[in-house]
């Protein structure tokens, strides 16, 4: 079999992967539990990022309660799957690419 | 035998000379003629053969470049909308797809103003050898792309972590156990570090690859590199995941404790 038709092969293999993941993840969202965690959110949450310690002050920081909230926790959750998800795709392009040499 | 009789046969032979000597030239010129039309025939499919045979391999030349410059482009353009890859290799990235993108389209001019079958081809051989495109200059940018978006995924999951964190110790000052609470949130930030450390060795296995022009030897290492980057990415993926299954183990464990968050305005971290 030729280099083109092992690419060509491993393409469909791939829309067919994706189409499947596509139908699956219509249904249930995403892999990951909190992805599904909108409808615990409440219409007022918003994100906040948690305030770091910097060097030389004292390590004790006031955190606003809102950030450390459920629905904030479940939001924050949720937008790292967004990014877990992602990662999965550029890994499938560099395994493609990789495998096609 | 007879005076006539010879006579005759006589004469019958120099007719049949004469006839063979007026018909042979003919004959020959006649095979002569044929011949040439044959030879010249065949030359002339072969050149239609040989013109041919060069203008598929400019095609398939020019085809491949333009493939080549456009995953260039788009590689470059993902590169460029990272969030966690320094200026310097943002620029170094854009000027090895840059080096890359002119040397192809120089490529491009001489194969399509080859005239040679071999020249060409020997041309079109240098797209693969030369360049590298698919074999090192893609594989690069995907690897510097996913370490990139572990990085972000690290971002994000520490800025959770120290919310988790504020409200184990919320849960801790109330009395309540938070031992497992405390092994998950452990297990998560050593999951995060070493995806970062991963993550960072991955860029710099590939951020030094120069193509290799055609050394075997530059090339097999090029190739460990970009193996051995990729295993580093599987790795710190790994971890991600990981620490996302503890990010869930976190979330269950503290709503099965009760909120604290929404009991005050603010709370202490330490």
């Amino acid at each position: 079999m030729s280099k083109k038709w092992i690419i060509i092969l491993v393409i469909i293999i791939l829309l067919g992967v994706g189409a499947w993941w596509y139908v699956n993840n219509s249904n249930t969202t995403s892999q990951y539990p909190a992805a599904q965690a909108p409808s615990t959110l409440t219409p007022t949450a918003t994100v906040q990022p948690a305030p770091t310690p910097t060097p030389g002050t004292p390590n004790t920081v006031t955190v606003p309660a809102s950030g450390s909230s459920d629905s904030n926790l479940s939001q924050e959750a949720a937008e790292v799957d967004t990014q877990m998800n992602g990662l999965n795709s550029d890994n499938a392009n560099t395994d493609a690419g990789l495998n096609s040499q | 035998m007879s005076t006539n009789t010879i006579r005759i046969s006589s004469a019958g032979l120099a007719t049949a000379a004469a006839i063979l000597l007026t018909a042979l030239p003919a004959a020959a010129l006649s095979l002569g003629v044929s011949a040439s039309a044959s030879a010249s025939s065949s030359g002339v499919a072969v050149n239609a053969s040989a013109s041919a045979k060069l203008s598929a391999v400019i095609t398939k030349a020019d085809s491949d470049i333009s493939a080549r410059i456009t995953a260039l482009n788009d590689m470059n353009s993902r590169v460029q909308n990272l969030k966690n890859v320094s200026a310097t290799e943002k620029s170094s990235i854009a000027t090895d797809v840059q080096t890359n993108s002119s040397g192809l389209t120089t490529l491009q001019g001489k194969i399509d103003a080859d005239t040679g079958l071999a020249t060409a081809r020997t041309d079109a051989q240098s797209i693969f050898g030369t360049f590298r495109i698919y074999a090192l200059v893609i594989p690069q940018g995907d690897i510097l792309v996913s370490a990139d978006r572990v990085v972000t995924i690290t971002g994000l999951m520490s800025t959770l972590g120290a919310n988790i964190q504020t409200r184990i110790a919320a849960d801790q000052a109330a009395g309540k156990d938070v031992s497992a609470l405390t092994a998950a949130y452990l297990d998560m930030t050593a999951k995060i570090a070493d995806a970062n450390t991963q993550s960072a060795s991955a860029q710099t296995s590939v951020s030094a690859l120069v193509p290799d022009q055609g050394n075997a030897t530059v090339a097999a290492s090029n190739h460990t590199a970009l193996l051995a980057a990729r295993a580093d990415i599987k790795t710190a993926t790994s971890d991600l995941q990981a620490a996302r299954k503890d990010i869930t183990t976190l979330l269950q464990g503290l709503k099965s404790l009760g909120g604290s968050a929404s009991a005050s305005s603010s709370v202490s971290t330490h």
